[in-house]
């Protein structure tokens, strides 16, 4: 408490000093909510289940559109093996975090389940990854993905 | 005929040297969010920062003194130190995306590991420096740069329409998620109005050796480069709304940004659009480098500029160096370079107004000055910029917080 009290007489009393000195702890303080704000734990929310269902599908659209252009030779091996991998990396992230996060009882089963598909999301991007030249398998990855993804 | 090329090859530096990683970021983001509904925010944008760079380039032309040297003079030693720590920690935090930046295009074009290619970058960058004279690291990635224009082609060819992509110049506010779409106001004038841009600028004109003969020059370089370089943004914000929105695809890493030249373009606009990010960032880690070290060397009163030996600045030397290294240290940590560059954005516009203020005032002191002071459409437009960026630092981080930092 005598802490926080501190801090705050820290901030207000930039009211005495100058306009610069005052606008440095306003970043300051800014910098300190961002982390809080930035930090992405806690249980899994419909708004949170909404919103990583969203970068699901957000992933295996853009996976689609690499192994489109792959398929078509609209890429190169390098560009097409790395973004995979970020793709891949990425979805395999999510499918730990809503395996492994709290959710709220009545949307438990959903969560584990958008886990379930985001690994596999990462699997099918492991195979663009591992063949980033090979056009068959482009069109193959494409396919699934669109099919996973709902994508236009 | 020398002065009409110098100025020919001042604009397309500045075309190619406009975009950095924040504009690619946002304007991207922002196109895949909203379409074309934030393409108004660009010109605003770019408008600011033309009124600003003019504005000290000129202090620089006349007094031949860059943005620093007047804060210390202008506002005194307290609130000058106040301005310096935010700006050095914005500078960094930018520097580290745009190194971090440079990383990850390479690894694009050379499949390298990407810790590798972070040193192998920082060293580069310490390279180029120590060999290349300031007028020549300008117009290497200014030049460079101008493969960014790839996204003007793709733009095109990906045929949007172009009466939405009008009725998106005029301002209005979106009806559907606002919050998100005032997030994305903030981020995109933040990107347009980065501070370092005008440190960078303004301690240029004194490195280049400005006189009150080069005014013109200065003006025009600041309004047809930046404003043609707005144009870039532009494009990229049609690219993000024609080829990611239209797919569902919500832009994360910077190479998705090289897909939306590459789809409508094949792999020469792929590679074209990756050569051209690199050389973006690059330019950009330079100009934040530069700035980090002028900022810190005019506060300090030391011996700073390019044009001398590095012996001849032994502490600007090694001010960017240390930052170079600070900054590859960042994103050695595995710190996400585009993550970072949105938290780069926002916290610069909160740090806007303590580089805006004091160029208004210098600009404005006849002592200064004298006859080269502001006119009154540079002071109108000065003062609706400063009330403009005082809104947005105030609002900056309540809107970051409010949309989990464009999250939802």
């Amino acid at each position: 408490m005598s802490r926080a009290s501190g801090a705050f007489r820290w901030f207000a009393s930039a009211g005495a000093g100058t306009c610069p000195v005052l606008l440095l702890r306003v970043l300051v303080l800014a910098g300190c909510l961002a982390v809080v704000a930035g930090c992405n734990g806690g249980t899994v929310d419909r708004h949170a289940l909404t919103n990583d269902a969203a970068t699901i599908d957000s992933i295996a659209c853009e996976g689609a559109l690499l192994a489109h252009n792959g398929a078509a030779g609209k890429t190169t091996a390098y560009y097409a093996r790395e973004q995979a991998e970020e793709l891949r990396i990425q979805a395999s992230n999510l499918a730990d975090a809503l395996a492994r996060r709290p959710a709220l009882a009545s949307i438990e089963a959903r969560v584990r389940a958008k886990a379930r598909l985001a690994a596999r999301l990462a699997a099918i991007l492991q195979q663009l990854h591992d063949h980033p030249s090979d056009r068959d398998v482009a069109r193959a990855v494409e396919t699934r993905l669109a099919k996973l993804g709902g994508c236009a | 005929m020398s002065k009409v090329l110098g100025l020919a090859l001042g604009i397309l530096a500045a075309i190619g040297g406009f975009v950095d990683i924040g504009d690619l970021v946002f304007n991207t983001a922002a196109g895949a969010t909203f379409g074309y509904q934030l393409v108004w925010v660009i010109p605003v944008g770019v408008l600011g920062i033309i009124v600003y760079s003019e504005m000290c380039g000129r202090v620089a032309a006349v007094s031949g003194k860059a943005v620093f040297d007047a804060v210390r003079e202008r506002v005194g030693f307290k609130a000058a130190l106040g301005a310096l720590v935010s700006s050095e920690i914005v500078n960094l935090m930018t520097l580290a995306c745009e190194l971090g930046g440079v990383a990850i295009v390479l690894q694009l074009l050379a499949g390298l590991p990407y810790r590798w290619l972070i040193v192998i970058a920082a060293v580069a960058f310490m390279v180029i420096i120590w060999v290349t004279s300031f007028e020549w690291l300008e117009r290497l990635f200014g030049y460079g740069g101008l493969c960014m224009l790839v996204f003007a082609v793709a733009a095109v060819k990906l045929g949007p329409d172009w009466a939405k992509v009008g009725s998106g110049f005029v301002p209005h506010i979106a009806q559907n998620n606002s919050t998100l779409y005032l997030y994305f106001v903030i981020g995109l004038l933040g990107a347009a109005m980065t501070p370092y841009e005008v440190y960078f600028y303004s301690s240029g004109g004194v490195e280049e050796r400005w006189t009150p003969k080069d005014i013109r020059m200065n003006q025009a370089n600041a309004i047809v480069g930046y404003g043609l370089g707005g144009t870039l943004s532009v494009a990229l914000m049609i690219v993000g709304a024609t080829v990611f929105l239209g797919h569902g695809i919500s832009p994360e890493h910077l190479g998705t940004i090289a897909l939306g030249a590459g789809d409508p373009l094949g792999k020469v606009g792929l590679l074209l659009a990756l050569v051209g990010i690199l050389f973006a960032v690059g330019g950009a880690s330079i100009d934040t480098v530069f700035s980090g070290a002028y900022n810190l060397a005019q506060f300090c009163g030391w011996e700073w500029g390019r044009y001398r030996h590095p012996k001849g600045a032994p502490r600007f030397t090694l001010t960017w160096i240390v930052l170079l290294v600070l900054a590859a240290a960042i994103v050695m940590t595995g710190v996400d370079p585009v993550t970072l560059t949105e938290y780069a954005v926002i916290f610069s516009v909160v740090a806007l107004p303590l580089t805006y203020i004091p160029i208004l005032l210098v600009a404005n002191d006849r002592a200064y000055m004298g006859r080269y002071g502001n006119g009154r459409l540079a002071n109108a437009l000065g003062l609706v910029y400063l009330v403009v960026i005082m809104i947005v630092a105030v609002s900056a981080v309540p809107l970051m917080i409010l949309t989990n930092a464009g999250q939802n």
